[in-house]
């Protein structure tokens, strides 16, 4: 029997995929063209996708023996994932052409790139979540290389992908047992062959959660799996960057937050590893983020320490199941949006084959445009989790769900962490405020541009000020 | 083992050949007198398979195939697909030509390759080459018959690449075994549609063996007569494939460049057998085809075409093998149109004559090239006939076959392939007889033929003088390259062929002259290949009513015979002569094949702006040109990135990962307790 | 736990297919490392035949085997790698570092698995299990979701090869 196909459910992920398809078949007709059609099909492409997830928004829907799962997480997930792939494809035009990467092929990747996020967002299912994994990491690495006459941008492709292949090994090990354990794909299955399970398979369930943690941590660069990504982020172009950072990993991220609910049953065991990984990223990601001078070098580790925040909201639900997540949610929009702001303004500052690269190539920022300046002020303050700005909601989430979970001390950690953040964030702005050094020409700034960068400044702040009506459309409370 | 169950020993000898050829070959080839038992012990096998193939074809009744004994291979729910033999009157007149001239043509090698220094070599992929073949014919299934059709292109490749160090060998090789692949690929989809068609119907009878014929002869027909559209389908796949294999437009590309390997290999796979596995397919599977008129139609165009379009070609050589390999793709031509017009045993007659013609003209061009000291430039030949005695003698016969001069093995088969095209009714296309079209473009051809034939021979046996004379002699020093070959000079004397390769010469000769009126006397081959055919084949007459075949044909052959020594009685014309700029544009246009070669080479490897220029430019840009091109800047781009990340970064991230994984692990073991 | 016929198979299988692995990463000569891939291949079909599975077997040897390292081969032999010796490195800590490592890690699982599947029963295979049919009914079924998905990587895959191999040099 063919089953029967919820295209509510399944839609908006064929359409972003029909969108790269599409797109690639238009980049081969058009060409490199002035008109740039291929970027115009995967906006609308993404358009239209975002629009049937915000109109499909309603009951959570498991289809197809949980390979899907629809729930609250996984919607909004779905729509920060295409939302990141739609600002990316708006401000990427500008830049590629500044940097003179002349590969139309970039939009059908992203399409794919969030494809692949797209799917490990909504699954329970292992082998859903491998095949998504896979779709996400192999057109990043793909996309990691796309600047092909910087050496740095081959360098960052093949790193990543060797390493990232030497995870999905312990991934898909760690799959294997788990199959071998409890013979299906699904995690929910976990439960009952905990409770009900012989030993053995106990064995073998702790071992497949030890090394499926180890794929999901490279993926959501949780130290120690973290060291591609100050590589990746410093040698891939910034905007294939501002993808990894957002949309890329917000799947991964509420893949780790499922994979803590489902297999946090099997014991505390399971939480205590998940938030030992989120101290060691927490800490890895401020405190070395405090010694870099290159901007994505920084943000790569200001997106490892994020990730270890994400950690303990899901060392969280892993002690304590039956945690919503609300928590998650509003941290991830915060991430997301903010981390899209900071890129926005990094890419918009590219020009003549030149980017910023260290933080002083930020200098003058205020004088040479406002506009992005006082946005970055917005981002900055998000990031750090200060005043009424989403990172702060999302942070105060979190500290909740850990003390709720009796993780007073990982709360603290988390805590101290946060104020080791301001330090290097403050930096960022301490440069873009400090007159002007070399090139002091005003930035002029393309209508995507200030509409992404509002796009996005709108977002942080209105989190914050629509928190109430937000969590009522969400259906949560 | 006592009967049929011998066909395994032919199928077997080759293997062994091989098998010992390529384990114990390098450790005795290198003095002459192991050289000498290398020879013997390669051409053994096949001679033996031979005498086997003739016991077994003696003791055959025509009108009954026997599947001889079947061993599980693939064993599936629903699917099984066993190694089996069938011996009908087709397989066996295939085995037959493969060991019979392919006996032959090892023997003449052995004197060809003497000074070859990887002489066991040679000889393993030969006899790896004959039992490859030998699947391909003689397996009762579809599937058996692709790994021999991979086998055999296997082979050729190697072959064709035997000289692997000479770029233009390697690039013609894999030119072969790209072109090839599309071929390939139509082959498969058609063997795979076959057997879902039949899958259906056999199922019922608990019949699982899906890919094999007596199988799909039992069910297919009924199938195909239901759904002509998917018999058009089936039969154009396998088409495709056939033109792959056996060098038809647009996919004869790779044959006229083939003939870089060595000279036997051009005889026994480019000329005399695996080429000629389209045609084979042809018949085997010739059900598929009577099911569709659309399909045979194009069949025979593609065929007439190609005949045409090659012998054109011919004429704008002047390397004495490249005229024979076109030669070769125009007569392939004549074998489709002959199985388009639904006259397949024709097809396998011109098969069968061919291959005595065909191998006889490729060894004796051997022959010469390896007199004038690896020269193939026509040229540089001349009044080579008082040199060679035996050579010439043997290619005279050769050439009046193949020209069609009446009562030798070319006039034959010829003759049939035209007769049935133009009488036959088969290959119809909606309104358009495209078989009768088909019959008279041959009939021009066979003229052509006979002409370009006629230049071949009188360039290389006649003329006013020895042109090699004209060579400015090389120093003492450079006087051998690299392989130790003289290089042809004035101070050249050709000198005639040591013994082992004369008998080869002297048995095809003979072949030549009477095997077509043995063969056709009293319809011998009709009514011994017609048995094999299962399926409702309709009697196709061979001769038009109301034309005058006979004499037509033989106008054709006389015509082109005198036109051409016309033409080149004295000597090489000036307009043909080593100054191309005198040549007429035509015949630039038809050495470099009209453009067609360097169009689709320049359209696969290069970008949209050099596919338009590309109608102008030669070989510029071979299909290895470019990937060495490709292979080239990517191993430095490579080397570029392996530099930088050599630092030892990605050990040492992959390393902190290990340790990472270690203690993530072994917490994990110790805090969930074990299980307990 | 009883040694068996089938055991004895599938230990020598196995076990020659991880053999082959380590000629993997053993050999400093690519050629023969994608031989010895080959190799491994190769003995994993025969290993999924053991396990009545030959649809996955057949497959295994065609695709791996027959297909994908013939392509490897080739993208060897067109790359030219040269003389291996370029290959060559002065003795680096940190292979010790990953070697001590990568054995302790599978001594810690080998530890912890050898003595469940010890107890293991050998499970019979169910009448028609492994055939084209039943693995068609599942992939096309309860599996059409991830099966439609691998087709976007496969796809991706084909793009992002194109894309990193091709040279614009303008």
């Amino acid at each position: 029997m063919i089953p029967t196909i919820d295209w509510g459910v399944i839609g908006p992920v064929a359409i972003v995929a029909v969108t790269g398809m599409i797109a690639l078949i238009v980049h081969m007709i058009t060409g490199n063209s002035e008109k740039n059609f291929t970027q115009k099909v995967t906006v609308f492409g993404l358009l239209i996708a975002l629009t049937s997830l915000l109109a499909a928004g309603g009951s959570e829907r498991f289809v197809l023996q949980e390979m899907v799962v629809m729930d609250r997480l996984g919607s909004v997930g779905q729509l920060l994932t295409v939302f990141s792939a739609l600002i990316v494809a708006l401000v990427s035009p500008a830049y590629l052409e500044a940097k003179r990467i002349k590969l139309g092929e970039f939009y059908p990747m992203l399409a794919w790139a969030t494809v692949g996020g797209m799917i490990v967002c909504c699954t329970r299912n292992l082998l859903v979540l491998f095949v998504g994994i896979e779709i996400l990491s192999i057109s990043l690495y793909v996309l990691a290389g796309l600047h092909r006459t910087s050496k740095k941008s081959e360098e960052s492709a093949i790193k990543y992908f060797l390493l990232g292949a030497f995870a999905t090994g312990f991934l898909l090990y760690g799959i294997a047992m788990f199959y071998g354990a409890t013979g299906s794909l699904n995690m929910s299955t976990l439960v009952s062959y905990w409770l009900h399970g012989a030993p053995e398979n106990k064995i073998l369930l702790s071992l497949s959660f030890a090394l499926i943690a180890v794929g999901i941590g490279f993926k959501c660069s949780l130290a120690p799996f973290h060291q591609w990504t100050p590589d990746v982020y410093e040698g891939a172009p910034t905007n294939v960057v501002a993808f990894m950072a957002t949309g890329g990993k917000v799947g991964a991220f509420v893949a780790l937050w499922n994979f803590a609910d489902s297999f946090g049953h099997a014991g505390r065991f399971v939480g205590m590893t998940i938030a030992t990984l989120a101290v060691l990223s927490m800490l890895v990601g401020n405190v070395l983020a405090m010694a870099q001078k290159n901007i994505k070098r920084l943000l790569a580790y200001s997106s490892i320490a994020n990730a270890g925040y994400v950690a303990v909201a899901a060392a969280s639900v892993a002690i304590a199941f039956r945690l919503n997540h609300i928590a998650l949610i509003f941290f991830l929009f915060g991430y997301v949006l903010t981390s899209l702001g900071v890129f926005v303004v990094v890419l918009a500052m590219a020009k003549d084959g030149e980017e910023p690269m260290s933080l002083d190539d930020l200098k003058g920022l205020a004088s040479r445009s406002p506009i992005l300046a006082y946005s970055l002020v917005v981002f900055v303050l998000s990031l750090i989790g200060l005043g009424p700005v989403s990172g702060f909601l999302g942070k105060l989430f979190i500290l909740k769900d850990a003390l709720t979970a009796n993780l007073a001390w990982l709360a603290v950690v988390m805590v101290l962490n946060s104020i080791f953040g301001a330090f290097y964030y403050f930096g960022m702005l301490r440069s873009a405020f400090a007159p002007a050094e070399g090139d002091a020409r005003p930035i002029s700034l393309s209508i995507p541009q200030t509409f992404s960068l509002s796009v996005c400044v709108v977002g942080v702040i209105g989190a914050v000020v629509f928190y109430a009506p937000l969590l009522a459309h969400l259906g949560l409370r | 083992m006592e009967g049929n169950s011998l066909i395994w020993l032919t199928l077997g000898l080759p293997i062994l050949g091989f098998l010992f050829q390529g384990i114990c070959g390098r450790f005795l080839d290198k003095t002459a007198s192991g050289k000498k038992l290398m020879g013997l012990l390669a051409v053994a096998p096949i001679a033996i398979a031979f005498v086997i193939g003739a016991l077994i074809t003696k003791s055959l009744d025509p009108a009954k195939a026997v599947v001889v004994s079947s061993i599980p291979w693939i064993e599936l729910k629903g699917l099984s697909i066993p190694f089996e033999l069938r011996i009908d009157t087709l397989s066996m007149t295939m085995v037959l030509i493969i060991t019979g001239i392919g006996a032959l043509i090892h023997l003449y090698a052995t004197g060809y390759m003497a000074e070859e220094k990887d002489y066991s070599r040679f000889f393993a992929y030969l006899n790896l080459f004959i039992a490859a073949m030998l699947i391909l014919v003689l397996g009762n299934n579809l599937m058996m018959l692709f790994i021999g059709w991979e086998g055999v292109g296997l082979c050729s490749y190697l072959l064709i690449g035997f000289w692997y160090e000479d770029v233009a060998n390697a690039k013609a090789a894999n030119k072969a075994f790209i072109v090839n692949r599309v071929g390939d690929w139509g082959l498969t989809l058609g063997l795979l549609l076959i057997a879902t068609l039949v899958a259906t119907s056999a199922e019922i009878q608990g019949e699982t063996r899906l890919f094999s014929y007596d199988v799909v002869f039992q069910h297919l027909p009924k199938i195909l007569a239901a759904n002509p559209g998917v018999a058009t389908a089936a039969a154009l796949l396998l088409f495709v494939g056939a033109c792959g294999k056996s060098a038809q437009f647009p996919l004869y590309l790779w044959l006229p460049d083939a003939m870089a390997g060595p000279t036997p290999v051009s005889a026994l796979i480019h000329a005399a057998t695996m080429v000629t596995s389209g045609v084979v397919l042809m018949n085997r599977m010739s059900m598929v085809f009577e099911a569709s008129a659309v399909a045979s139609a194009v069949v025979c165009a593609v065929g007439a075409f190609t005949a045409l379009f090659a012998a054109i070609i011919a004429f704008g050589q002047t390397d004495i093998k490249k005229v024979l390999a076109y030669s070769t793709v125009s007569q392939l031509g004549f074998m489709f149109v002959a199985c388009g017009a639904g006259a397949y045993w024709v097809g396998m007659f011109h098969v069968t004559t061919h291959a005595f013609f065909k191998a006889l003209l490729f060894l004796g061009s051997g022959a010469v090239i390896h007199a004038m000291a690896h020269e193939q430039d026509m040229r540089n030949y001349g009044k080579l006939a008082k040199y060679l005695p035996v050579t010439f003698g043997t290619m005279m016969i050769g050439y009046l076959a193949i020209a069609g001069v009446p009562g030798l093995s070319g006039f034959y088969s010829k003759e049939e392939v035209i007769g049935s095209a133009l009488a036959g009714n088969h290959a119809i296309a909606g309104a358009l007889e495209v078989g009768k079209w088909s019959g008279w473009i041959c009939l021009v051809v066979a003229a052509l033929t006979a002409m370009y034939m006629t230049r071949m021979m009188w360039l290389t046996f006649f003329g006013n003088e020895e042109q090699w004379r004209k060579i400015e002699p090389h120093h003492a020093a450079e006087g051998e390259d690299d392989h130790g070959h003289h290089h042809l000079d004035a101070t050249h004397k050709p000198h005639e062929v040591p013994f082992s390769m004369a008998i080869p010469l002297v048995a095809l000769a003979a072949l030549s002259l009477l095997g077509g009126w043995f063969l056709a006397s009293g319809g011998r081959f009709e009514h011994w290949l017609m048995a094999s055919h299962v399926g409702p084949l309709t009697e196709v007459p061979t001769h038009p009513e109301g034309i005058p075949l006979m004499a037509l044909s033989v106008g054709a052959a006389v015509l082109g015979i005198c036109a051409g020594i016309a033409v080149y009685m004295k000597g090489l014309p000036a307009k043909e002569g080593w100054d191309e700029s005198k040549w007429s544009a035509f015949r630039l246009r038809a050495r470099d094949q009209f453009g067609y070669d360097s169009l689709v080479v320049n359209s696969v490897t290069s970008d949209s702006a050099a596919f338009s220029a590309s109608a102008n430019t030669g070989f510029d840009h071979g299909v290895i040109e470019g990937l060495g091109e490709g292979a080239g800047s990517a191993t430095s781009w490579l080397g570029g990135i392996f530099n930088s990340v050599q630092t030892g970064l990605v050990r040492m991230y992959a390393s902190i990962m290990l340790i990472g994984v270690v203690v993530l692990v072994l917490y994990v073991v110790i805090s969930s307790g074990g299980g307990k | 736990m009883k040694i068996t016929p089938d055991m004895i198979v599938f230990a020598m299988l196995a076990g020659m297919a991880a053999l082959s692995a380590v000629g993997v990463v053993a050999f400093r000569n690519a050629v023969r490392s994608a031989l010895c891939l080959v190799f491994t291949f190769f003995l994993l079909g025969f290993l999924y035949f053991a396990l009545n599975m030959e649809m996955l077997g057949i497959t295994q040897i065609v695709v791996y085997t027959g297909a994908i390292m013939v392509l490897f081969l080739f993208v060897i032999m067109l790359l030219n790698l040269g003389a291996s010796h370029v290959l060559e490195e002065k003795s680096d800590p940190k292979k010790v570092i990953g070697i001590g490592f990568g054995v302790s890690l599978a001594v810690l699982l080998a530890s912890q698995i050898v003595p469940v599947l010890i107890k293991v029963n050998a499970p019979t295979a169910p009448e028609g299990f492994g055939s084209p049919q039943v693995i068609g009914n599942v992939l096309f079924t309860d599996y059409v979701f991830p099966f439609e998905a691998v087709s976007i990587l496969l796809l991706l895959g084909i793009v992002g090869s194109v894309l990193l191999a091709k040279r614009r040099l303008s």
